[in-house]
């Protein structure tokens, strides 16, 4: 029997793998050096690889953002830990202009080999600028990939894959997931078996967590435990649900998204972005130009209403898409 | 035989302070080896590594979130 890891250390002994063998591998960003990041993918990395490979940048991160792809197109591989997407704003011009479309605006001769670690989500009263989960916003943008892993073995797996891509890759992980002692005790369902050797996981496929055959639940990082355990209240009600978890949003694997639905021909959509303009809509979107006739019921959408995330536990939790919700959804979808 | 895991004296320095099992790396009567991690504890939000002090058959006897201190047995390695 291997160990049990959290997303954390998973995710932390993939990018030292990839480190101890490569020199093109440094790290940026704040509070890396002494503290390892705010999620601890960079722990103890400070005194292994010393100043010049892990980096501790002031809170600047236009400037920081802009050095990292730089340094990528002249042949580097900067990990940057950028603790929470609240804080990508600063970074959109480098994101939206240079390490997304460098590669297609130099006819493919300057590659922008980037990584870009992001913890996203809310649900422990940090109010409305460092709860956000804002993984549509990234996914718009062409030329970059974007991966959500939702537990440790997909986190390890992913990101040995994002490191050895030529190009430039958001790794999402949403705070709660992670598994750091500050949020609490680790959720079970995101603690995996992880192999000490080396191995990578491709993007751009679903991952059925649960198999089940009269509702489909869809979720992404965080919002795949909460349906996890509405699959388990539901199960104790005579209903079946089949939990899916997207792992990738760029690529998307609309196949696999399909084939999951057309299982049930019911589908509750989480996410724990906003309503509007996003990842639920984009599923919903994919079912309605494929094959509309997969439905056996309108699909329902359980996700972050569109207004300012509440600092008070007890609203914040009420918008929260949560298993109670999820669960209430998919009764209806049953009755 | 059995050798006992303690949480050591010095884990961390305030006297005063409990600390609580986040998780175990392993799960029970899983082999481990001496010098393994196997657990994480938390102190003040601060997480600090229990090792196995021998090799052999863990055995844990205190789960997550239930209050340790230091010089408790958490668990035993047979």
């Amino acid at each position: 029997m291997s160990r049990i890891l959290t997303m954390s250390r998973a995710g932390r002994e993939a990018l030292d793998w990839e480190m101890e063998r490569r020199d093109d591998i440094f790290c940026l960003g704040e509070d890396i050096y002494k503290f390892g990041g705010i999620f601890g993918t960079m722990d103890g990395f400070g005194a292994k690889y010393g100043p010049e490979r892990v980096i501790s940048t002031p809170i600047s991160e236009t400037g920081f953002i802009g050095m990292a792809a730089g340094a990528a197109m002249e042949g580097m591989h900067p990990v940057i830990d950028l603790a929470y997407i609240d804080f990508i704003g600063v970074c959109y011009n480098v994101l939206l202009n240079t390490a997304s479309k460098t590669h297609y605006m130099s006819g493919g001769a300057v590659k922008v080999p980037m990584t870009l670690l992001i913890g996203t989500g809310g649900g422990y009263n940090n109010a409305a600028q460092h709860s956000q989960c804002l993984h549509a916003t990234v996914a718009h943008i062409p030329g970059v990939k974007v991966v959500y892993p939702s537990n440790a073995y997909d986190a390890k797996g992913m990101l040995h894959t994002a490191l050895r891509d030529e190009n430039f890759t958001i790794f999402l992980t949403h705070k709660a997931t992670a598994g750091v002692g500050w949020m609490g005790t680790p959720i079970k369902t995101t603690l995996s078996e992880v192999p000490t050797e080396d191995y990578t996981v491709p993007f751009g496929k679903v991952k059925v967590y649960r198999e089940g055959s009269d509702v489909t639940l869809i979720g992404l990082g965080m919002s795949v435990h909460e349906c996890l355990k509405a699959a388990d209240a539901l199960e104790k009600d005579g209903i079946s649900a089949q939990v899916v978890d997207l792992r990738s949003l760029v690529p998307l694997d609309r196949d696999g998204i399909m084939e999951a639905v057309g299982k049930t021909g019911r589908l509750v959509v989480t996410d724990e972005d906003y309503l509007s303009y996003g990842v639920s809509g984009e599923i919903l979107a994919t079912i309605v130009e494929r094959d509309l006739s997969i439905l056996k019921k309108p699909p329902v959408r359980v996700t972050m209403p569109d207004i300012p995330i509440p600092f008070s536990r007890p609203m914040e939790q009420a918008i929260l898409p949560l298993a109670g919700r999820i669960a209430d959804a998919a009764r209806k979808l049953m009755a | 035989m059995t050798t006992p895991v303690i949480i050591p004296t010095d884990l961390w320095d305030e006297d005063d302070r409990t600390g609580s099992i986040v998780l175990w790396l392993y799960a029970d009567g899983a082999s481990v080896k001496q010098g393994d991690l196997i657990a994480e504890v938390l102190v003040e939000k601060v997480t600090l590594e229990l090792e196995a002090p021998a090799s052999g058959t863990l055995r844990i006897q205190v789960e997550p979130e239930v209050v340790v201190n230091k010089g408790d047995t958490v668990a035993v390695i047979e």
